[in-house]
């Protein structure tokens, strides 16, 4: 089996190899890295294995880190604040 | 010293798809100069050219290979085993790190760490790759 972990970033809508590392460990470090740079909304580490007796190749993300913005931090914090509301007034003792 | 040398290589680039050589800032990698080395791809892609060799890497083989092709050095040298990849480097223009162990000349096994970087003059046509090892003697048991 051969193995390549690819870094991936996401810009211009779509996902683009960075670079490429044998070794899982250097791959998700340096990963991690850029996503802190912030530069990109999406990093990811994609294993890619190639079996030489089928000849086939696989593909799977070991690692997915994206960028969370503004408006995705209000969102979600409209969305928590939505579902406590329910929660409240499904459980009000005094039903109608 | 892979990490240090790529990003070297991502503030060069400074947005750019690859780098020209004279943008990589040599002072800042300091030692890992010597770690160095330069292949020119464009006369022939399959068998590059070195162009520059850092000491350290160069003082591993047992002779100077620069103005030599990657074909010219032996394959037991840190330097073949990490310049061997640069054909998968032109074919998915990114660096590639890549790690493993071979045999020297001596006889004892060698770890090693290696990265390959694309350089280019106009940022879209590869031209050049630099490349980087360091490695270790396997202590015997």
């Amino acid at each position: 089996m051969i193995r390549a972990y690819e870094i991936q970033t996401f810009q211009g809508g779509v996902w683009q190899v960075d670079s490429v590392f044998d070794d899982e460990e250097l791959a998700i470090f340096e990963a991690r890295l850029l996503h802190e740079r912030g530069r990109y909304v999406g990093v990811r580490v994609v294993l890619e294995t190639y079996n030489p007796d089928t000849d086939e190749i696989s593909a799977r993300t070991v690692l997915k880190l994206e960028k969370t913005t503004k408006a995705d931090t209000e969102a979600r914090g409209r969305k928590t604040a939505t579902a406590k509301k329910a929660r409240k007034k499904k459980n009000h003792p005094i039903k109608k | 010293m892979v990490l240090q040398l790529l990003h070297q290589w991502r503030e060069a680039g400074g947005g750019e798809r690859f780098p020209k050589l004279n943008e990589i800032d040599r002072a800042a990698l300091g030692d890992i100069w010597d770690d160095c080395y330069v292949l020119d791809v464009d006369g022939d892609a399959d068998d590059a050219r070195f162009t520059t060799i850092g000491k350290a890497i160069s003082d591993s083989c047992e002779e100077d290979f620069s103005s030599r092709r990657v074909s010219d050095v032996p394959t037991n040298t840190l330097l073949h085993q990490s310049a061997s990849q640069a054909t998968r480097v032109l074919q998915k223009a990114v660096p590639i790190s890549m790690g493993g162990k071979f045999e020297n000349a001596a006889g004892q096994t060698v770890l090693f760490r290696s990265i390959l970087l694309p350089l280019s003059d106009d940022s879209e046509v590869i031209r050049k790759l630099l490349g980087a090892a360091n490695s270790r003697v396997l202590a015997e048991d």
